[in-house]
């Protein structure tokens, strides 16, 4: 056994403490593969960056571009349009009776006063009367098309005119020897699909309704402005299109809210509840306004004579108060966080007040104290209000807030006898559930 | 923890260059003295080291403070060692090992040969490369045996855990070291002369 450890400690105590002479070459490579490192990391971060960019670039594209299929040149415009969405322009044009079916109750609602014959021409569209232009377009919208010849450029009233007018250069198909010779009649209609809002390229909808229309082409250069007038009909006997889900953003809300409330002219915990109306103006900013009934209960033990300015003979004690108030608060949303910054003014009005004049010889005794009337107290005051609220789930928000009044309790006329006289503050503290 | 090392630690923490320069330079030949018994040439043990640390540098964060700093670094390079030496590309050159390679702190003409082979002369001066070659004989899994329990101080257990063996196969190639380096070591010379230091 000896042996064997004495072999151990011969090699432990013999390789014990080497040095070694190239230590400064060796961390000079050892810097520059930490630098490097450093490098790697930086270059990572940027290239991930990068890429996120690539990527939101991508997909955004993708979303704007779903609907806007682009058309090759060696294919007519409306089969590709058939075959992207074969369902829906199925729907519209499958057989001439249905289109002629479908477009008699359209026709009723459209003030068709001014019938104009089949133009024979493929390039000057058939025309069925003149209708009144439509509302804007919105996203998922589906619009009703009618073609209208002859339609005086001023009479176009619809929102999308001016950007028509821009177009006169469409010219991505030829027309073939056979199909050229087909043209619309007074019997089709059309229905557009408007998936993008009243940004949609006009030389879209244009080959839409070509392609719709069983325009099989169009000579160039095909002129919308005049030869077309999209409004909007009511029309049945025609199947509609699968719309897509509108994405609306919850413009007015209706929100309950209720907490404690703080007043500093009493110390005393009281509560408050309301209701209130919001209005989005635009992304994370909305408009609220509302109504808080607030009270706040007796505290016998509270005296406003903490800060005397002035050797005065009496103090103003404020023993409860029921007050309205009418929060009006601009709110913004932190970045993309779950938090609301809000601020504004809230008018508020005392319904009834316990406030007593205690002159300083009779403090400790109430039965002496003096109760103001409410003649003799600032009912009305304004306040301002800022505040900051959190919604961890869609509807619930926990928010809190404070008050500043810009008058003080009492009114001028009391002002040289009291020691203090304060402003309005107070402290909320709340839950908001939103109803709507 | 030594003050001087914990204020290393600290600034290693920051990413402190001159605290990493100081670390490094604190445990440089500790550190070389493990790597090296690990492979069988200075380059090799040179790259275990830096490989070693930059992985203590990068995780530095991660020493929770428990137990020794340094024995954490220890383990570190340990396991450097054997992620090396485990490399499909490695390989045992200890046969062709040629002792001139290393080159210790004034010994850099050092020859292997004569007086180190012959175990005519064992001066004390060349007793660590005397050591070190001899050790570098052994069979690469009873030399891992021998480094782990001699020196890291692992028991059989954690040896066996580490290089996925039994205890007893790891107990075996210890005795089988240890009677590897008796025959080969010039042992009553250089133990008289380690009693007579």
């Amino acid at each position: 056994m000896n042996k064997k450890v004495s072999i151990d400690a011969v090699f432990k105590d013999g390789l014990s403490e080497l040095s070694f002479s190239n230590r400064e070459a060796l961390w000079e490579k050892m810097e520059a593969e930490l630098d490097n490192k450093n490098r790697k990391k930086k270059r990572f971060a940027v290239i991930l960056f990068l890429c996120c960019i690539v990527a939101g670039g991508f997909f955004a594209a993708k979303n704007i571009n779903q609907n806007r299929k682009p058309l090759s040149d060696n294919k007519p415009a409306y089969k590709q349009i058939a075959n992207a969405d074969a369902k829906a322009v199925n729907t519209i044009v499958a057989t001439a009776n249905d289109r002629q079916q479908a477009l008699k109750p359209a026709m009723t609602s459209v003030s068709a006063t001014n019938a104009q014959p089949v133009s024979s021409s493929s390039t000057e569209r058939v025309a069925k009367g003149s209708v009144k232009a439509s509302t804007s377009f919105d996203m998922g919208e589906n619009m009703d098309a009618v073609l209208t010849a002859n339609a005086a450029a001023g009479n176009l009233q619809h929102p999308l005119e001016p950007v028509m007018k821009g177009i006169s250069t469409i010219n991505k198909q030829s027309a073939s020897s056979q199909e050229s010779n087909k043209t619309a009649t007074t019997a089709d209609l059309i229905r557009i699909s408007f998936d993008e809002g009243e940004n949609t390229d006009v030389a879209f909808i244009a080959e839409r309704i070509a392609a719709d229309f069983d325009m099989l082409s169009y000579a160039s250069p095909f002129k919308p402005t005049n030869n077309f007038l999209l409004c909007k009909t009511q029309v049945t006997g025609v199947k509609p299109f699968a719309r897509k889900p509108e994405i609306k953003q919850q413009k007015i809300s209706l929100e309950i809210v209720a907490g404690s409330d703080i007043l500093n002219l009493n110390k005393k915990v009281g509560y408050y509840a309301g209701v209130r109306i919001s209005r989005n103006l635009d992304k994370g900013t909305s408009i609220s306004a509302g109504i808080n009934y607030s009270f706040n209960t007796l505290n016998e033990k509270y005296r406003l004579s903490s800060k005397p300015l002035q050797q005065q003979e009496t103090d103003a004690q404020l023993n409860s108060l029921k007050m309205l108030r009418f929060p009006v608060f601009i709110q913004r949303q932190i970045s993309a966080t779950k938090f609301v910054v809000m601020a504004g003014l809230i008018p508020s009005y005392i319904l009834d007040a316990s406030v007593y004049n205690i002159p300083n010889s009779t403090a400790g005794n109430p039965a002496l104290y003096r109760k103001f009337t409410l003649g003799d107290i600032h009912r009305f005051n304004i306040l301002f209000g800022a505040g900051i609220k959190y919604s961890p789930v869609k509807k619930i928000a926990f928010e809190l807030s404070g008050s500043y009044g810009f008058t003080e309790l009492v009114k001028d006329s009391y002002i040289n006898q009291s020691n203090v006289n304060d402003n309005f503050k107070n402290i909320q503290a709340g839950v908001v559930f939103s109803l709507k | 923890m030594d003050p001087r090392l914990q204020q290393m630690l600290d600034g290693c923490k920051k990413d402190d260059r001159a605290s990493q320069k100081a670390l490094y330079d604190g445990y440089f030949n500790t550190f070389m003295g493990i790597a090296i018994r690990y492979v069988n040439t200075q380059a090799d043990a040179e790259e275990v080291l830096n490989n070693a640390f930059l992985r203590i540098f990068r995780h530095i964060n991660k020493y929770s403070g428990k137990g020794s700093f340094e024995g954490w670094m220890k383990k570190i390079v340990v396991n450097c060692g054997l992620s090396f030496i485990s490399r499909p590309d490695y390989k045992n050159q200890a046969g062709i090992i040629a002792l001139k390679e290393y080159s210790f702190a004034g010994e850099t003409n050092l020859v292997a040969g004569d007086t180190l082979f012959t175990n005519k002369s064992i001066d004390e001066k060349y007793d660590k490369e005397y050591l070190l070659q001899i050790l570098r004989q052994l069979p690469e899994t009873t030399r891992l045996v021998f480094n782990l329990y001699v020196f890291e101080e692992y028991n059989h257990q954690e040896i066996g855990e580490l290089l996925v063996m039994a205890e007893r196969t790891s107990q075996s190639h210890l005795a089988k070291a240890r009677k590897m380096l008796s025959t080969r070591l010039d042992k009553n010379k250089l133990i008289s002369k380690m009693q007579r230091v």
